[in-house]
């Protein structure tokens, strides 16, 4: 970029935010190239529409990319009325969660001669955003501008442009995550590499970013956010970490509304990398977290005004997930959350129950199922997974990792003791995003029993926490064998992502369909449990 | 450095080995499937001695063997005798042995099935205890008609098809490149499978050498 012609300030501060760029490591910008890599492949590997909500994210990107507008919230009707160019592509390709797409030349060339045809059938219709239409706006205004960079190309060009722009949003989550462990590890350089490499091959996270789903943008936000945080630990709050802190909250809020699952904690982080800076500087560290508390605070009541007043939708449009149903119970939902991590107390209601003996809901251990099969891997619409001993020799590995970052912690207590307020302030992000997800779980059971919210995806606005484990397990290792022990994660990470994308492509390319399979009544025990019940059936007995 | 590169080599070993077990593994391909759900209990009941019968418009092609999801009361049962019948000759059969014991059962039925219109496909329970084959709710006259008039006769197998002979996953790296380029991008062929897995595997190979790099750097300093 020539910035000869540049006013003389302008051109001061592109020379500066070079030299700021000068002085990062020339890994973060491998790492973040590395994961922009692997999403694209993730894009190109994954059928169209099998991200999760995919038609209706894609659907809302291009109602704004066509009109410059933002959609209505469906009150009534259909969940998604496409426009007629996404609807052939949906029922062409043909969209099924449980099938595969076309395994015929002859419908492949068909659906792209119905998208080619002259006049181009149409792009526009509200309807597309769908159930996303009650979502912020800003990630499909940022696909939106994909969207008309392919627009001469049809709606599968448009749609694929739109993925790689979602990898690159993961690509940055990946720069931020390096961002964060270089704040938190000062001292070990090489484990911010494996951190950040741990994310960027990790397959669900490579999987969501190609594809087409407002969770990568507060990816990349609680990634800035968890590095701003650490920031203004190590360094002290300035108003400069105040605006970076903000604009995360900002940006996160403005992409998803489970964004706010982070402010409580972003605010006491803040606060406390307020009290910590030293007391000369402290009068600036003020003005940091005023920085913090109008970038973030500006736009985003801005939008909620402007949802209602500009947009006409409600201010609910936005928050509606926190508004609590008529059947709202907070006992229940303390009991919900409590099972969905540990076993049910004596005086708690089942929230998780066998629904017949040997049948049970899915979850029935939700922890391990939703959120640890999840995370090794539980692809499409929370549909396909590995093996089940994969799932367990994953557990192995993470509980190893688990173990590994917890002797670190140990070996290096008094920094842990030193550095509390920031360790406090991860835990509290953490277990705030835990519990929006599990309040809107509940809210959600309310209205479908037994039916399951959560995903694995959900947690992955905090994956710094999982990059920042994996960097502090190989400290755990000690200095001898922790390079060792990275390498060998960073090789693992690699194994499973390339197993993950094997396994996508037998799924969809090559492997049987999936039966729909209704609950309809109870299924057959296993032969123990059946044991094990007439058993008991028989010491009841009189 | 030598332990990063030793670990690395451990790794890239397993991953290896994975790889061959996994590629090399042999299965019938799959080729389609009836269309019917499983609803439970809508299970076609075959008592001992019985056969169940269900119209089917269309085999599809290539298929030589069919998979039926059994429930047999934690007992062992069977054998089972599944034909493709038209027009009462039989085009394909094949027997699942004795001794199967609520699971997914494959069976060959030949590949003279493959792309047949408008036949029966039948189980026969030649064993000594009743089954149930998993399938759903149907009306009247389009499922499996059973030979035992007590049993209900409103429901339909679910059958999954596949290929008759086994084929290891690496010989159908072909097929999937090509089902892969279908229905993406207009950009987006069959040279795109492999230029995503070169991507990838380029992407690994940076990624070790960038670990290797910064845990020398690491060394040295």
């Amino acid at each position: 970029v020539s910035t000869a012609a540049a006013p003389p300030v302008k051109r001061r501060r592109l020379a500066a935010l070079r030299a700021r760029a000068a002085r990062l490591p020339r890994a973060i910008w491998l790492c973040a190239l590395l994961a922009f890599v692997n999403a694209v492949a993730w894009s190109l590997l994954v059928p169209v529409f099998q991200n999760p909500d995919e038609a209706v994210h894609a659907g809302y990107a291009q109602y704004i990319g066509e009109t410059g507008k933002v959609p209505q919230r469906l009150s009534t009707g259909p969940y998604y009325l496409p426009p007629p160019d996404a609807d052939i592509a949906f029922s062409e390709v043909p969209f099924s969660i449980l099938g595969h797409p076309t395994w015929s030349a002859a419908q492949n060339a068909q659906l792209h001669g119905r998208l080619d045809a002259s006049p181009r059938p149409g792009s526009v219709n509200e309807g597309g955003a769908g159930y996303a239409s009650s979502n912020p706006p800003l990630y499909y205004a940022y696909e939106a501008i994909a969207y008309n960079v392919a627009k001469p190309g049809d709606f599968l060009d448009r749609f694929e442009a739109m993925r790689i722009a979602s990898a690159l949003l993961a690509a940055l989550t990946v720069f931020f995550v390096f961002l964060f462990l270089r704040e938190l590890l000062p001292g070990t350089p090489w484990a911010w590499t494996v951190g950040a490499l741990a994310v960027a091959f990790q397959p669900l996270f490579a999987f969501m970013g190609g594809g087409i789903n407002n969770d990568n943008l507060i990816y990349l936000a609680g990634s800035a956010l968890l590095a701003g945080v650490a920031r203004a630990f190590r360094r002290g709050m300035t108003p400069g970490v105040g605006v970076w802190i903000g604009a995360a909250l900002a940006v996160g809020v403005l992409g998803k509304g489970s964004m706010f699952a982070l402010i409580p904690g972003a605010v006491v982080g803040v606060l406390l990398a307020a009290w910590r800076t030293p007391r000369e500087r402290r009068r600036r560290a003020l003005g940091g977290v005023l920085a913090a508390g109008l970038t973030a605070g500006i736009p985003i009541v801005g939008w909620l005004v402007a949802n209602q007043l500009i947009y006409d939708r409600a201010a609910s449009t936005t928050t509606a997930s926190f508004s609590a149903g008529s059947t709202f119970q907070v006992r229940e939902l303390f009991s919900y959350i409590w099972q969905f991590y540990l076993p049910r107390l004596p005086f708690m209601d089942d929230q998780f129950p066998y629904a017949q003996p040997g049948y049970h809901f899915y979850p029935t251990f939700p922890l391990w199922q939703t959120y640890v099969q999840g995370f090794i891997g539980r692809f499409g619409w929370f549909q396909y997974m590995f093996p089940m001993w994969v799932n367990w020799l994953g557990l192995g590995v993470l509980v190893s990792i688990l173990g590994l970052a917890g002797a670190a912690l140990v070996r290096f207590r008094a920094a842990v003791r030193r550095r509390w307020p920031e360790l406090l302030t991860y835990a509290l992000l953490f277990a705030g995003l835990l519990l929006l997800v599990n309040l809107v779980g509940y809210q959600y059971r309310l209205g479908a029993p037994h039916n399951n919210f959560e995903q694995a995806r959900y947690l992955l606005p905090m994956i710094g926490l999982y990059a920042a484990v994996v960097a502090l397990a190989t400290r755990g290792a000690g200095r001898r064998w922790g390079p060792a022990l990275g390498a060998l994660l960073v090789t693992v990470a690699i194994g499973h992502n390339l197993f993950a994308q094997l396994l996508t492509a037998n799924r969809y390319y090559n492997g049987a369909t999936y039966p729909l399979v209704t609950d309809q009544a109870p299924k057959p025990d296993t032969k123990a449990k059946a044991k094990a019940r007439a058993k008991k059936e028989k010491k009841k007995a009189p | 450095v030598t332990r990063v590169r030793a670990a690395i080599a451990v790794g890239l070993a397993l991953i290896g080995v994975a790889l061959l077990v996994t590629l090399l593994h042999r299965e019938e391909p799959f080729v389609g499937d009836n269309g019917r759900e499983i609803e439970l209990p809508a299970f076609v009941v075959i008592p001992a001695g019985e056969q169940a019968c269900q119209p089917e418009g269309a085999i599809p092609d290539g298929a030589g063997t069919a998979r039926i999801t059994v429930s047999t009361d934690y007992k062992p049962a069977g054998p089972l005798t599944v034909s493709v019948v038209r027009d009462g000759t039989t085009l394909g059969s094949g027997v699942i042995a004795a001794g199967i014991e609520d699971q997914a059962a494959r069976v060959r039925v030949g590949s003279g099935v493959g792309g047949a219109r408008d036949v029966q496909v039948c189980v026969r329970n030649n064993g000594s205890r009743r089954v149930s084959v998993a399938g759903q709710e149907v009306p009247f006259g389009s499922g499996a008609h059973v030979t035992d008039p007590r049993q209900p006769q409103t429901r339909a197998m679910r059958i999954d098809w596949f290929e008759a002979g086994k084929a290891t996953r690496l010989s159908r790296a072909g097929v999937i490149a090509r089902r892969a380029g279908y229905a993406k991008a207009s950009w987006v062929g069959t040279w795109t499978f492999w230029a995503v897995l070169a991507l990838v595997l380029a992407a690994s190979a940076a990624a070790l050498a960038l670990v290797l790099r910064e845990t020398r750097r690491a060394v040295e300093t």
